[in-house]
């Protein structure tokens, strides 16, 4: 094992110590005439880049089964060069060689053999191919997913990493320029990622039968779990569609749910052991999420598998989706190491329906600072053919509608070294993993193309009862827990209650949602919790039973409420908060440093005031300089979907 | 007419926001319309399984018999209510058909376009699987399918396309552009691909966008130019040719 030259911390990446801020933009090479590759990485670095980002696609350079092209034959192909390019230009560089890598590819960046390899294939619940075009548009052909549990599709995958994986370990920092690779892209069924659309090919359910032994340690405990008489784990049949028709089947469906969550995390690290046995073991493995936050993805628990160092979460809202967006980055700041978005849109790919204005990305961009992000890779820095709306076109040209913003944010970073500025919420809300298996378990439709015939959603939720209560509650109380903090001012985390105790322990405050169930293992860390210090509220009641419905009251101790009021009221009161429920405030502080964000994601302009305590000057540092000073508060004014972002400074 | 590996470059983001809404392949192929309220029935072979109204949430309350003998008589006698805009009563197992069938094998055959038609002709099989009460329009804003092949069919091979729709000020709503060959759009790009234009709605600029076409993509057969409110009638008219004549437009058909 090599010792590890650059590793994950929590302001940046660490090269040999040494602070990395991860301030990244994506530039494809192979998609960019040959000739202007200096002129593009001049114009990354004039846009005040120091970290570039790139696929390394495989059926690019995998021309037909065993040869490859790394440039004799198309120029544009020789990555090689391209990672000099960046060498001699100081700039470091994210890799990202797949398999799968999207970036609107035809298949994907898979090479077509591989895809029409019949024991490569995924199959459906009604045991069909799966194609990536029956759920989403992803144009301009449909394709035959893969399974991630086929191992002639790791064996493939292999012969893909034997050839790319030396070219890359010539060039790891410190001496050269890869500071980090990527471990697949987007693993989740290729957006099929409702619980029963796949994945039932004999691979996959082989791979359930391993983790079903691994869960239940002998077929004679699962079959007391499931009230079954299996002779075997590989006897087992999953259930192929919601909802959960009785109560003691509560054990079957939800090991399901949980399999999906096991075969990304099983495969991502799979894929990450494959890179580090070819040489890529001296920079971290990272993995980006596409935009789940909840089963069949399980970010902290992905995140502590040894073979994934980091993860991070894809964000492409727009300004209207804020709630949404905010609630995204809560969750990576409240579980990851180093709250990071792999690709946080600059542009959009050609089929999106709405191409963003710069002021709209400023107003993303500027919410995912304030919320708690400290890496991030604009997708896409440079455009290229499937793509619009980036700062510098494919041609080396600065957009001059797009490409100021970029110039002012990276100045800004820079100016203020706002890496060295954190959040302190004090109080972490956490999602029960067990609540949303459940209730994923109980949906049903899930087959190809329903995504084409606008049905509701309440049309796919199946409510059976089993004679549990709470649930609805539950999921009301999080929801009113969230929106009541925000209303109050208070600045939160997200998690789920796979969280390692390590992460709990960093805030003083866990409330817990939680129904009638909960795991035992996570009612024990959450025990853990507070025997260690911490206050832990649980809502809207205690759980009795573990995630198999048998009785299970670990938590039966602790302090339960049923309405949101009690915990606002339990935490400290905001240092700074606006007057105006509309307008969201955060703080982030650097010793005696003081960034106060201010968000307005509404359509409407804000008059309001932001209030502390005694006597403060308070400077703008993004947009127009201005300055304020207030006893006990200044007015503002927003304009819509705008934020501002004032510095602490002494009174005068 | 997708083709496999075609080119989209040159992108301008103003067009590209302007015409993103007709990128939503759901608009061409479900019942449902934006801002209806209706009333969505779903049974497994006759029993019934859900009922969700899509102002209020999941409806326990409609009594419907099990089983659903006839989707047809119970779509029309709950449409009679007057409660709703729509009422849409599906088979799941008509649902898992249309899945299973348009997933039977890799489809490297199909184009995306012919895909997503193979999917709306085994929804639309004229079956009780899924059965819509009004019955959903045959076409889109009168367009269709067999309407839009039929004109690219007609299109030597290569040729061009173009459509240049400008804002009642004179500055450029959508300028785009586009390359056929043997029936397959196999680029697209708006007027950053092109050389520089000077837009106006007029015979001469018709002239100055055809040669910029045959410069850059290819012969030019049909272009448009007109502006944003004249596209805008085009789009949802019945009559297409009547909505340029009399808008404020230019064009050239084959």
């Amino acid at each position: 094992v090599t010792a590890k030259r650059v590793v994950v911390g929590e302001s940046g990446l660490l090269i040999d110590g040494e602070l990395l801020p991860v301030y990244s933009g994506a530039v494809h090479y192979w998609r960019l005439e040959r000739q202007l590759w200096p002129v593009v990485l001049e114009q990354v670095k004039a846009l005040g880049f120091q970290v570039v980002e790139t696929y390394i696609p495989w059926s690019v350079h995998e021309i037909a089964p065993g040869q490859f092209d790394w440039g004799s034959i198309d120029d544009r192909k020789d990555v090689e060069a391209f990672m000099r390019l960046c060498e001699e230009r100081n700039l470091w560089l994210l890799v990202r060689p797949g398999p799968l890598i999207n970036a609107e590819l035809t298949d994907f960046g898979f090479p077509e053999w591989v895809l029409l390899d019949p024991d490569v294939q995924a199959r459906t619940a009604l045991g069909s191919l799966h194609l990536d075009a029956a759920w989403g548009l992803h144009p301009p052909r449909p394709f035959p997913v893969p399974s991630y549990a086929s191992e002639r599709f790791f064996q493939l995958v292999g012969g893909w990493f034997d050839a790319v994986c030396p070219i890359i370990a010539r060039h790891l920092a410190p001496t050269g320029c890869v500071v980090a690779v990527q471990s697949d892209n987007e693993t989740c069924y290729l957006f099929h990622d409702q619980p029963y659309a796949t994945d039932y090919a004999p691979d996959s359910l082989r791979l359930y039968g391993e983790f079903l032994a691994d869960r239940h340690g002998s077929i004679d405990q699962l079959n007391a779990a499931y009230r079954s008489e299996y002779a075997t784990f590989a006897a087992v049949e999953p259930p192929r569609d919601g909802p959960i028709g009785e109560r003691t089947q509560t054990a079957w469906f939800v090991d399901w749910i949980a399999y999906k969550e096991h075969q990304i995390t099983w495969s991502v690290a799979r894929l990450a052991r494959m890179l580090r046995e070819r040489g890529l073991d001296s920079i971290p493995i990272f993995h980006d999420v596409a935009f789940q936050y909840t089963t069949p993805l399980d970010i902290p628990r992905m995140e502590s598998d040894p073979d994934i160092d980091w993860v991070g979460l894809n964000l492409y809202r727009p300004p209207w989706e804020h709630r949404q967006l905010a609630d995204r980055v809560r969750f990576l700041a409240g579980s990851t190491r180093l709250p990071f978005v792999p690709e946080l849109g600059a542009g959009l790919w050609s089929h999106h329906p709405v191409t963003p204005t710069s002021a709209e990305e400023e107003f993303v961009n500027l919410s995912v600072l304030m919320y708690g992000i400290k890496a991030f890779s604009f997708y896409m820095l440079v455009e290229r053919e499937r793509w619009q709306g980036s700062p510098i076109t494919r041609h080396g040209r600065l957009r001059p509608d797009y490409a100021p913003f970029y110039a002012r944010f990276t100045r800004f970073l820079r100016e203020l070294e706002f890496w060295r500025f954190r959040r302190f919420p004090s109080v972490l809300v956490v999602r029960n993993c067990d609540l949303d298996r459940y209730r994923a378990a109980n949906s049903t439709l899930n087959y190809g193309n329903v995504d084409l015939l606008r049905l509701p959603a309440a049309l796919f939720e199946q409510e059976p009862d089993l004679g549990l209560s709470g649930i609805a509650e539950a999921v009301h109380w999080l929801d009113q827990l969230t929106s009541s903090l925000g209303a109050a001012g208070v600045d939160y985390d997200l998690s789920n209650t796979h969280l390692p105790l390590e992460h709990l322990r960093r805030y003083p405050l866990v409330c817990v949602q939680s129904a009638e169930f909960m795991a035992a293992e996570d009612q024990l860390r959450l025990l853990e919790y507070t025997q260690a210090g911490g206050r832990l509220i649980v809502g809207p009641m205690a759980p009795r039973l573990d995630e198999y419905l048998r009785p299970c009251a670990l938590l039966g101790g602790v302090q339960t409420v049923e309405g949101p009021t009690e915990i606002v009221r339990a935490v400290p009161p905001p240092e700074y908060r606006a007057d105006d429920p509309r307008l969201d405030v955060v703080v982030q502080r650097d010793g005696v440093r003081r960034l106060v964000f201010v968000a307005n994601p509404t359509a409407e302009r804000v008059t309001a005031h932001v209030t502390f305590s005694g006597e403060q000057h308070l400077r703008s540092v993004w947009g127009e300089p201005r300055t304020a000073q207030g006893d006990g508060s200044i007015a503002i004014e927003l304009q819509p979907w705008t934020v501002q972002v004032w510095s602490r400074e002494p009174v005068s | 007419v997708i083709d496999p590996h075609w080119l989209l470059q040159d992108l301008d983001p103003r067009t590209w926001r302007a015409i993103g809404r007709f990128f939503l392949p759901s608009q061409y192929i479900a019942a449902a319309q934006p801002g209806e309220h209706g009333l969505f029935v779903l049974h497994d072979g006759g029993a019934p399984v859900r009922a969700v109204d899509t102002t209020v949430g999941p409806r326990s309350d409609l009594a419907i018999s099990a089983p659903v003998m006839d989707p047809r008589d119970l779509a029309r006698e709950l449409f009679a209510t007057g409660e709703w805009d729509r009422v849409h009563v599906i088979d799941k197992r008509h649902l898992a058909h249309v899945a299973m069938e348009s997933q039977a094998t890799p489809r490297r055959d199909l184009t995306l376009d012919a895909y997503y038609h193979m999917v709306y002709d085994l929804i639309w099989d004229g079956s009780a699987g899924y059965v819509v009460e009004p019955p959903r329009s045959p076409d889109w804003h009168c367009w269709t399918y067999a309407g839009l092949l039929e004109f690219i069919a007609r299109l030597p091979s290569p040729s061009a396309l173009g459509l240049c729709v400008l804002e009642e000020d004179g500055s450029l709503h959508v300028g785009l552009a586009a390359r056929v060959d043997g029936g397959r759009f196999t680029r697209v790009t708006t007027f950053e691909g092109l050389p520089p234009l000077r837009p106006t709605v007029t015979g001469s600029f018709l002239e100055e966008f055809v040669a910029a076409l045959d410069q850059r993509l290819g012969p030019a057969a049909a272009v448009l130019v007109c502006t944003r409110s004249t596209f805008e009638t085009w789009v949802v008219s019945d009559d297409k040719r009547a909505a340029l004549e009399s808008g404020n437009a230019v064009w050239q058909v084959p």
